[in-house]
C-alpha cells in the first residue's frame, strides 16, 4: 500500500499540547536578582528615604563588619557562639542518637522512651535556660545544655524514625545469611539510617543555632546574640545587622558543610 | 544429604496457611513449588530456611551437610536484597565476613562466585547501576558464596522482563550443570518450573496441601526452544489444570491480608 504523506486540504495538525509544568533554573538569575536588591536598599537609604538610623545601608553593615573583625572583637563574639554550638550540637547529638537507635531497636526501650520523647519534644527548650542557670551557674554550662537538649529531641526522632525506616527486607536477608545481631546493626542498619539521621542533622543544625542566639541574648558577655542585643541597645543598627549577617554565613556555611557529608555518605543513592 | 519437611502447618492468627505438608529434596535436586497466589508457598520456604517457625512440623536436614558448607539454607529473593551501599564484590563479600576465614579464602571465594555469575568485571559498580537481570546475578552470586547445602529461591525471575528471564533460567541451568546445589524454587510461571526443577509439586490453597507432585521427565538439556516446549506441554497443561480454577478463586479475592 502506499501512503500518501503530502498535506491535503482536509488535513488538521494534531495541536500539541504537552509543554509546560517543567520549572527550570536560568543561569545566573539569582545572582542578578541579589546585586539588585542590595542596590535598591543602598539607594533607597543613601537618598534619604529612610533614616539609616532604622535601616543602615549595606556599606555601612560592611564598614562595621571590617572595624569588628579590626579591632578583635567579632572573633571573640564569634569563638564563644561557636564554643557554645558546638559543644551543645555533639552532646545533643550523642545523645539523640543513642536514644533514638535504643527505640528503634528494642521493645522496652521503645515502650518507654517512645511516649517520653513525644511528650517532652514540644518543650520550648529555651524556656528551660532560667532552670538550668540555677541547676549549672550562669556560665557556659547552661547555655551549652539548653542548646543540647533543643538538639537532643530532633535527633532522638530522626534517628528512631531513620532506624524504622530501614527495609526489613535487607535485615531478614542478614539474618538469612546468619550474620550476628551486632554485624546486622553495624552493616545494615547504620548505614540504612544514615540518610534520615543526616536529614535530621539539618533540622538540629538551624535549632543549636537559633538557641545559641537566644541563649546569649537572655545572659552572655560575648557571643554573636550577645553583639546583636548590645548593638540594638546603643542603637548601633549597623553592628547589630553585621551580627545578623555573620550569623546567616555561619547558618550558610553548616548548610553547605552538611551537604558536603552527605553527598559523600551518600553517593550510593 | 537430604531435606526433609515432616508434617509442617502454619497458621497466621487463624488463618491456617499450610496444614500438613511433607516433601523431601534430595542430593542437588531441584524441587518447583508451584500454587495459586495466597497458597503458602513463602510461607513453606521461609519455615524451611529458619524464618519462620511453624505452629507445628519441622524441617530436618538428612545425613551430612557438604564439605566447605558454610550457610546451610540461604535464600535467593524476589526483589534481590542488595545493599545498596555496597559494590557488587561487597554485597557477595556480606555472605563471607562474619565466617571464620582468612582474607585470601574469602577474596578467593568472592572471586570463584563472581566468575561463575560472569560478573566479574561488574565487582566495583553499585547497585543502582545494574539493570535488574545483573542484580539478581549478584543475589545468586551472593546465595552461592555462602555455600549453601539448600538453596531456597522465593520467584528469584518474578521481578525481571521476560527477556531477562529467559537469560537467566539459561544461567541457572548452566550454574545447576556445573555445581548441583539442593533447591526449592518457588514460582508462579509454570514454564520456568518446567524448565528448570526435577520435580514440581503443586500447593493446593487455604489450608495449603500438597496437590500432586509432577516428576519433569525431559532431560534439562532438552527443555529450551521450540522441541522443548512441544516435549513439556503436556505436562504444563496438566499443572495448569491442577492449578486454574483456584488461581481463579484467589485473582477474585478482595485483598484485606496481601502478604
Ligand atoms: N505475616 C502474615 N500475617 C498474616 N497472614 C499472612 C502473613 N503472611 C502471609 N499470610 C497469609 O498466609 C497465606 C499464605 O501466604 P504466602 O505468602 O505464604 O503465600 P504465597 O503462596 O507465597 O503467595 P504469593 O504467590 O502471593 O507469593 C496467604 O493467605 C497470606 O495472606
Ligand atoms: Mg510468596
Amino acid at each position: 500500500m502506499r501512503v500518501e504523506t503530502g498535506a491535503n486540504a482536509n488535513d488538521r495538525a494534531v495541536p500539541f499540547r504537552g509543554g509546560g509544568f517543567a520549572p527550570r533554573k536560568k543561569r545566573g538569575a539569582a545572582l542578578v536578582s541579589f546585586v539588585l536588591l542590595i542596590a535598591l536598599w543602598q539607594a533607597v537609604v543613601q537618598g534619604k528615604l529612610v533614616n539609616p538610623l532604622f535601616l543602615p545601608a549595606p556599606s555601612s553593615i560592611i564598614a562595621a563588619l571590617y572595624a569588628l573583625a579590626a579591632s578583635g572583637d567579632l572573633w571573640r563574639h564569634l569563638a564563644a557562639s561557636l564554643y557554645r554550638i558546638s559543644m551543645g550540637w555533639l552532646l545533643g547529638t550523642a545523645a539523640g542518637l543513642a536514644v533514638g537507635f535504643a527505640i528503634g531497636l528494642f521493645s522496652l526501650a521503645r515502650s518507654i522512651g517512645l511516649p517520653l520523647v513525644s511528650a517532652l519534644f514540644p518543650i520550648p527548650k529555651i524556656a528551660l535556660l532560667p532552670l538550668f542557670i540555677l541547676w549549672f551557674g550562669i556560665g557556659e554550662p547552661s547555655k551549652v545544655a539548653t542548646i543540647a537538649l533543643g538538639v537532643f529531641f530532633p535527633t532522638a526522632v530522626a534517628a528512631f524514625g531513620a532506624v524504622d525506616n530501614v527495609s526489613r527486607t535487607l535485615i531478614r536477608m542478614a539474618q538469612s545469611f546468619g550474620l550476628p545481631a551486632a554485624e546486622i546493626v553495624r552493616k545494615v542498619v547504620l548505614p540504612g539510617a544514615l540518610p534520615g539521621i543526616l536529614s535530621g542533622f539539618r533540622i538540629s543544625a538551624s535549632i543549636a543555632l537559633i538557641l545559641v542566639v537566644a541563649a546569649e541574648m537572655i545572659n552572655a558577655q560575648f557571643g554573636i546574640g550577645a553583639l546583636v542585643l548590645i548593638a540594638g541597645n546603643l542603637m548601633q543598627t549597623d553592628q547589630l545587622l553585621a551580627g545578623v549577617v555573620v550569623l546567616s554565613v555561619l547558618g550558610l556555611v553548616i548548610a553547605w558543610a552538611l551537604g558536603l557529608l552527605e553527598r559523600r555518605l551518600l553517593r550510593w543513592r | 544429604m537430604e531435606l526433609v519437611v515432616a508434617d509442617v502447618h502454619h497458621a497466621y492468627d487463624g488463618l491456617v496457611a499450610l496444614d500438613g505438608v511433607d516433601l523431601t529434596v534430595g542430593d542437588g535436586e531441584v524441587l518447583g513449588l508451584i500454587g495459586p497466589s495466597g497458597c503458602g508457598k513463602s510461607t513453606l520456604l521461609g519455615i524451611v530456611g529458619g524464618m519462620l517457625k511453624p505452629t507445628r512440623g519441622q524441617a530436618r536436614i538428612r545425613g551430612e551437610l557438604p564439605p566447605g558448607t558454610l550457610n546451610p539454607f540461604t535464600y535467593v529473593f524476589q526483589d534481590f536484597a542488595l545493599l545498596p551501599w555496597r559494590t557488587v564484590e561487597g554485597n557477595v563479600s556480606l555472605a563471607l565476613e562474619h565466617h571464620a576465614l582468612t582474607a585470601a579464602e574469602r577474596a578467593r571465594g568472592v572471586d570463584e562466585v563472581l566468575a561463575l555469575t560472569d560478573l566479574t568485571e561488574f565487582r566495583a559498580a553499585l547497585p543502582k547501576q545494574l539493570s535488574g537481570g545483573m542484580r539478581q546475578r549478584v543475589g545468586i552470586a551472593r546465595a552461592l558464596a555462602a555455600r549453601p547445602a539448600v538453596l531456597l529461591l522465593d520467584e528469584p525471575l518474578s521481578a525481571l522482563d521476560a527477556q531477562t528471564r529467559e537469560l537467566l533460567m539459561e544461567d541457572f541451568e548452566r550454574l545447576w550443570q556445573r555445581r548441583a546445589v539442593a533447591s526449592v524454587y518457588v514460582t508462579h510461571n509454570l514454564d520456568e518450573a518446567l524448565r528448570l526443577c526435577d520435580r514440581v509439586m503443586v500447593l493446593s490453597r487455604r489450608p495449603g496441601r500438597i496437590r500432586e507432585v509432577v516428576s519433569v521427565d525431559v532431560p534439562r538439556a532438552k527443555r529450551a526452544g521450540a522441541e522443548g516446549r512441544i516435549a513439556l506441554s503436556p505436562l504444563r497443561d496438566r499443572l495448569w489444570q491442577l492449578i486454574r480454577d483456584e488461581a481463579k478463586v484467589a485473582e477474585r479475592e478482595i485483598a484485606d491480608n496481601a502478604g
